[in-house]
């Protein structure tokens, strides 16, 4: 005994020296085995830790198991009903409604809760709000609101939040006494784990945020929810598990059932005492109807009596005007007409004496010119008798005193003259008849007698001519005197007939004097006579005159005082009668309003008489089924990867010992030799193995579970509102990760071992004969490894000649790499998402919510006027609503929200419907549904199925017409033909979808501020905001994805440092060898590198296969039924993993080529052990 | 020929095992000319290993000079004296040191391909009479062959030196013969440098120098004039 105990001793003290001999050996198992571990248990905590943080959250939190909501409300006796049920724990009633607050012109939908109360049988309120700052609310206008908000919203601790003053047409004070709401605490409330805040039937349909006010502040009177806590929830059974939920669903059976006795006595107390109440106030309001409305006639007739006095009074009054009036204006009448006449006859008379003057005018011009041409005339004649008596006188003296005288004297003259010749002529003659006597006798005297002759003949010429013109002296003479004579004679006639025309005109002018003198002293009586009626006239209408305006003046003044009475009188009427409209109005306002709140409360009677109860679980509240599917995802990547790296680790560890156990083959031998048994020698390896393994996963299970679940738990905790982590460690996870990882090695141990334990001692001593070098596959293909330089001969030969290795290196390596593009690609999955959908999708950028929804015939105007806005670049009537969409078979059921544009092409502006990988355009048609790829994929579905959908609570089957690419959300498209078809009633569309031209932030709110101005819009989304959700969303992966990423390139490393380890360790003498014979450093280096590069590039290969398996695998186990990762990986995420396993191999090689500078040469020399 | 081809002087060599120290070479003198076939004799641990590492370049001296062909190897660095190995040393170990993954020719290319000046690896192959053999691996190879395939490949190189560490040690009697008289002829033929540690005096005669070791001092260093014929060693 005590041998064997020294025996063992000695083994030990053997085994432990070796364990720091070889510290690096001990070192690579025990990280491996710690790395796999801790990666292992740590990330299979990690979805429990979150599960468990979430379970103390709820029971420090008092979580309701139920919760009750009903569409009329709960009363005490409910409460007390609930709480008698046996497996009640606890009941809280409360109060919540939704209400809606403006901020920066948006609306925002805020759901109202009651603080929790303590109630007699609970300490704790169920559903405790986390206080974060600040106080509960405890007075009025005091408020605390969700911290997640708070940190969205510009408010304040101490800040005040304000209601619309009506929602959905009530007033906001039907709800809550008071509109204002002081800030005074931050909370979380555990029904709410994320940002989701749930969906509500008023505004956008989201709920912005919560907030909890005293119960006292709301002006309802009955509760509007009621909370239970059952012993569901009291630590027996595990709350995510389906114990619990089939526990619970079976007390949501009783209540139900509890339900309809509470409902029946609902309507029968409550709801028929309100009937009577209702009737009675009926009958009363008839009554009082009746009677107001007999006052009301009864005052009308009064009215109408005073009217009627009146008119007869004003009547008579207005007759006897009316006839001073008829007077009057005869008079008037008269008097113009007398002054008409006076007019007329002055006129006339003015008229007759304006002829007379006239005439007499006449007569006197008639005279004087008749005067004057007497006159005239008179005075011509005279003028011309004087002239002629003139010229008379003239030519009479001419005549006598010279003519006459002087033709006497010429006739005398003439008388001499011709005496004188008649002496010369005698004498001539008397030459002559001597001449002619003297001719007969001589010559010479004939010329002479023709001289004689000549002048004879002139003598005689002469003579005649002179006593012609004695003759014609002397006949003139005769004729002047005998002019003279008549001369006289005319004279004398024309001056005798002169004076008797002078005589006759006298008369006439005479006669014509006379006459006018008379006619002139006419026209003066005439003028007097005129004169005299003119005045007369005017005096007498003068005197018509005054009377007339006297009669006026009374007239007036009975018709003043006319007025002045009837005024009096009618404002006494309006009065009378304005009191009686508005006694009549307020009595109708008075019994609209009454009838109005008859109505109402019918209304609302009628409303309560289908009351129901809604009984929902936990999972009712938003987000609560989301976390334990995150838990879920977490724990699905657990489940792939470190399997995996146990699996390597195994590998590694067997190849590790392997070599220790051949490095031991002399010491085995000897041992063998000394007498130890097999079991006592294995134990070495055994111990040294598994301590490794177990110091491994100690320290790496603390690592990794101290570490990992506070990292994953804090990285959704991005996502969920969740208190301080709780570790809850997966100690069956650890156990196992271990215990597997423990006992894996010492059974690769033992396994090694055992080849060598099995010969005798003598063969162990000998050196092990190496393993003979062979002829590889690839020298039998003579032109390939010919055409190999000699090194790649060297390095292929030794790929093949150790197999083991050789697929271990390349399954390690593989691993890593895997695990590089499964991070990669699963980041590759979540990325984009966000960016696609909202940008290559679906991708309106506002939503506005009409206030009214309306067929497209009723919403024209207002699409003309949003068709016509230039900031928007299209527009689209849509009719977006919630609806379910369900399998029977697989009883699976999904909220899907349905789209449904009016118009086909504005539509597919909005949403692109495509296949994900051949972008190929879905079509939309008349005959069916277009629903998500996800939403495909979920209820497994085929183009041409047949799903129910339920529509405003209508159940429909919808054909499936064709699958979309699509990210977030379960959506589903139609036509509005379709939705004829499907529900037989006209579609009516509820909101307008907008693409910004501009889609800056600030034009969005301008544009959204612009529309919400207009009774017409209720609500405008912004699809910004939503984005940044979903990428916060997917951000919060990328921490795992770290975390993968760096725990891969942690095993590579280590992987590919051991087996580079191990592989130089075997090939010493070879390095040495080749070092002697000159190698430089980076040449020996090189030999083994090109081995280890060659490994390290058909496992990377491998690996990207395998990777995208990986992927796939972890993609397909975290998504979510309505969100969809696409099981891509990019070229860019193998890139990376490839170039990653190669960086990581070099940083190992980096590592070993110090380590092989340090192979001393002299190691060549020595003998073979 | 060179005189003092190979010449060692005061060459000192010390290895610290824990909080001993251990004087492998104590002033080790002594030189070889150029050609000559030596033979360092001594018993285990008497330092002749030590000097032939520190001469092969494997090993490095503490104090001294070794001069090789006129050059001071003392002080080279670790390139050099890879270089040094390379082009001027040619090994034979005791235990072949072949590489057992590569056939005969490979492990003689392994030598061949790093040096520029070399000979044809066949044809080395075949002069120390490995002909037909040279596609075997070492492990289809005696251990004779072996050692044939370890000196075909030393020189190969055309080394200054050759340098071989008891390459009869682990090879029988006939075959070590063998082996010494290929090391013989190719001294004689071909007018190389060889310089032989063993521990077996009886094979000094064959030398033409003969330095005997002891406690790492050179203890003697005699010319033999008449090296006597391998075939006329008896042992």
């Amino acid at each position: 005994m005590k041998n064997r105990e020294k025996k063992s001793h000695a083994l030990r003290k053997n085994t432990l020296r070796e364990i720091f001999r070889t510290k690096s050996r001990f070192i690579a198992i025990f990280a491996i085995i710690g790395i796999s571990v801790g990666f292992f248990s740590g990330l299979k905590s990690s979805g429990i830790s979150m599960l468990a943080t979430s379970l103390k959250y709820f029971s420090d939190s008092h979580l309701m198991d139920i919760s009750l909501l009903s569409t009329v409300g709960f009363d005490d006796e409910d409460i007390d009903e609930i709480k008698k049920l046996d497996f009640v724990d606890e009941v809280m009633p409360a109060y919540a409604a939704d209400l809606i607050i403006s901020r920066d012109e948006i609306d925002s939908v805020v759901k109202v809760y009651s603080v929790p109360q303590k109630t007699k049988t609970n300490r704790h309120p169920i559903n405790e709000p986390i206080l974060k700052e600040g106080r509960l609310p405890r007075g009025e206008g005091e408020c605390a609101i969700e911290s997640y908000f708070l940190g969205m919203s510009g408010y304040k601790l101490g800040d005040t939040i304000t209601f619309n003053p009506s929602v959905e047409g009530r007033a906001a004070t039907e709800i809550v006494k008071s509109l204002d709401f002081k800030i005074v605490g931050i909370v979380d409330s555990p029904l709410y784990l994320t940002y989701l805040r749930g969906n509500t039937t008023i505004g956008d349909g989201t709920v912005a945020f919560y907030m909890l006010i005293p119960p006292e502040q709301f002006a309802t009177e009955r509760y509007t929810a009621v909370y239970v806590r059952t012993n569901a929830s009291d630590g027996r059974v595990y709350e995510f598990g389906d114990e619990y939920r089939d526990l619970v669903d079976e007390q949501k059976k009783e209540i139900e059932k509890l339900s309809l006795r509470c409902v029946d006595r609902f309507e029968a107390t409550t709801l028929a005492d309100a009937q009577k109440k209702l009737n009675d106030a009926r009958t009363e309001y008839e009554e009082k109807k009746t009677e107001a409305l007999d006052e009301i006639s009864k005052g009308e007739k009064k009215l109408l009596d005073g009217a009627r006095e009146f008119y007869e009074q004003t009547g008579d009054a207005q007759k006897k005007i009316d006839d001073a009036e008829k007077e009057l204006a005869d008079g008037k009448e008269k008097l113009e007409k007398g002054q008409q006449d006076y007019k007329t006859g002055i006129e006339e008379a003015k008229k007759k004496l304006t002829d007379a003057q006239t005439q007499y005018d006449e007569g006197l011009a008639k005279y004087n010119a008749a005067k004057l041409e007497y006159d005239t005339q008179i005075d011509e004649a005279e003028k011309k008798l004087q002239s002629a008596q003139n010229e008379f006188d003239i030519q009479y003296q001419i005549f006598y005193s010279s003519t006459k005288p002087q033709a006497e004297t010429k006739l005398t003259l003439l008388k001499e003259a011709t005496d004188l010749l008649m002496e010369l002529l005698q004498k001539a003659e008397d030459k002559l008849e001597e001449l002619k006597q003297s001719e007969i006798l001589g010559k010479g005297v004939k010329q002479e007698i023709e001289d004689q002759e000549k002048k004879i003949n002139e003598y005689k010429k002469k003579i005649s001519e002179y006593q012609r013109q004695y003759e014609e002296g002397k006949q003139k003479l005769a004729e002047g005197e005998q002019q003279i004579a008549d001369a006289k004679a005319q004279l004398d006639a024309a001056n005798a007939e002169l004076m008797s025309k002078k005589a006759e005109g006298a008369v006439k002018l005479n006669e014509a004097k006379t006459q006018l003198d008379s006619a002139e002293g006419q026209l003066a009586n005439g003028r007097l006579e005129y004169e005299t009626a003119l005045t007369t006239g005017m005096m007498e209408l003068q005197a018509a005159q005054t009377q007339l305006t006297e009669g006026e003046r009374k007239l007036d003044e009975g018709k003043k005082e006319l007025a002045a009475k009837s005024a009096e009188a009618l404002a006494k009427l309006k009065q009378g009668r304005e009191e009686l409209i508005k006694g009549k109005y307020q009595a109708h306002v008075q019994l609209d309003d009454a009838e109005k709140k008859l109505d109402d409360a019918e209304g609302q009677l009628s409303s309560l008489e289908n009351a129901k109860w809604y009984v929902n679980g936990r999972d009712y509240n938003p987000g609560y089924s989301g976390l334990a599917e995150d838990a879920d995802r977490v724990d699905s990547v657990s489940k792939v990867f470190p399997v995996f790296f146990l699996l390597i680790a195994g590998l590694v560890c067997f190849t590790t010992m392997t070599r220790m156990v051949e490095e031991h083959r002399t010491e085995t031998g000897t041992l063998k030799a000394l007498g130890y048994s097999n079991t006592a020698i294995a134990m070495k390896y055994i111990i040294y193995s598994g301590a490794a393994a177990l110091l491994g996963s100690i320290v790496g299970g603390i690592a990794g579970l101290f570490t990992l679940p506070f990292i994953i738990v804090d990285t959704y905790g991005i996502m969920y509102s969740l208190p301080a982590t709780v570790l809850n460690i997966n100690w069956m996870s650890y156990l196992l990760s271990s215990v597997t990882g423990i006992v894996c090695i010492c059974l690769v141990s033992l396994f090694a071992c055992f080849r060598d334990l099995r010969q005798t001692p003598a063969n162990l001593m000998r050196p092990k004969a190496p393993k003979p070098g062979k002829r590889i596959l690839l020298e039998y293909i003579k032109p390939l490894w010919n055409g190999l330089s000699f090194t790649s001969k060297v390095t292929a030969r030794n790929l093949f000649r150790y197999k083991a290795r050789f697929f271990m290196t390349v399954i390690g390596v593989a691993g890593c790499t895997a695990l590089m593009v499964a991070a990669l690609g699963l980041k590759d999955s979540t990325t984009d998402i966000a960016d696609k959908q909202f940008n290559k999708l679906t991708m309106y950028d506002q939503i506005y919510a009409l206030s009214e929804a309306g067929t497209s015939k009723e919403n024209e105007y207002l699409m003309s006027q949003f068709h016509a806005d230039e900031d928007f670049k299209s527009t689209l009537l849509a009719n977006m609503s919630w609806g379910t969409i369900s399998d029977k078979a697989s009883g699976k059921s999904l909220s899907i929200r349905f789209t449904i544009g009016e118009e086909q092409k504005e539509f597919e502006k909005m949403f692109i419907l495509r296949d994900r990988l051949s972008h190929e355009p879905v079509p939309l048609t008349d005959n069916g549904i277009v629903v998500t790829e996800r939403t495909g994929e979920v209820f497994g579905l085929k183009e041409g199925d047949y799903i129910t959908i339920t529509l405003d609570e209508e159940k429909y089957s919808c054909k499936v017409t064709g699958f979309t690419e699509n990210y977030a959300g379960c959506l589903g498209y139609m036509t509005p033909k379709y939705y004829k078809q499907l529900t037989g009633s006209e579609l009516k569309y509820n909101v307008i979808l907008t693409r910004l031209t501009d889609e800056s932030r600030s034009m969005e709110r301008d544009v959204a501020n612009r529309y919400m101005k207009s009774d017409k819009i209720i609500t405008v989304t912004s699809m910004v905001e939503q984005i940044n959700t979903m990428m916060d969303m997917m951000n919060s992966l990328d921490f795992v994805i770290l975390v993968m990423m760096f725990c891969s390139g942690l095993l590579a490393v280590v992987v590919l440092y051991n087996l580079i380890n191990i592989n130089i360790a075997e090939r010493v003498r070879e390095i040495a060898t080749i070092k002697v014979l000159g190698f430089y450093s980076l040449e020996t280096a090189n030999f083994i590198y090109r081995e280890s590069l060659v490994l390290t590039l058909i496992g990377g290969l491998a690996g990207l296969g395998l990777g995208n398996v990986f992927a796939t695998f972890i993609v397909e186990s975290i998504q979510m039924d309505n969100v969809m990762f696409p099981k891509e990986v990019s070229f860019m995420s193998y890139l990376i993993a490839f170039v990653m396993t190669f960086v990581f191999s070099m940083i190992v090689n980096f590592m070993m080529y110090f380590k092989m500078n340090r192979i001393s040469m002299v190691e060549s020399l020595k003998s073979i052990e | 020929m060179q005189k003092d081809f190979v010449r060692f002087e005061n060459v000192y060599k010390r290895y610290k095992m824990g909080e001993v120290t251990i004087t492998a070479a104590d002033g080790v003198t002594f030189s070889i000319d150029e050609g000559e076939f030596a033979v360092v004799v001594g018993l285990s641990g008497a330092g002749k290993t030590t000097v032939l590492n520190i001469l092969g370049g494997i090993d490095s001296c503490d104090e001294g000079k070794i001069i090789v062909g006129g050059r001071d190897i003392s002080r080279l660095g670790k390139h050099d004296l890879a270089s040094y190995r390379r082009y001027d040393i040619g090994f034979v170990f005791q235990f072949y040191n072949l590489v057992p993954n590569l056939t005969a020719k490979e492990n003689v290319e392994l030598a061949t391909q790093i040096c520029r000046d070399h000979l044809d690896a066949e044809s080395v192959l075949e002069s120390v009479g490995l002909g037909d053999r040279k596609n075997n691996f070492p492990s289809q190879l005696s251990g004779g062959e072996q050692q044939r395939v370890s000196i075909a490949r030393a020189l190969a190189k055309k080394p200054k030196l050759l340098l071989c560490d008891e390459p009869t040690g682990a090879l029988d009697y006939n075959t070590g013969k063998s082996i010494l008289k290929l090391l013989q002829t190719k001294c004689r033929e071909d007018g190389m440098t060889v310089v032989l540690i063993t521990h077996n005096s009886a094979i000094t005669p064959m030398a033409n120098r003969v330095i005997r070791m002891r406690s790492g001092r050179v203890e003697s260093n005699k010319v033999n004039p008449a090296p006597m014929p391998i075939e006329q060693i008896e042992w």
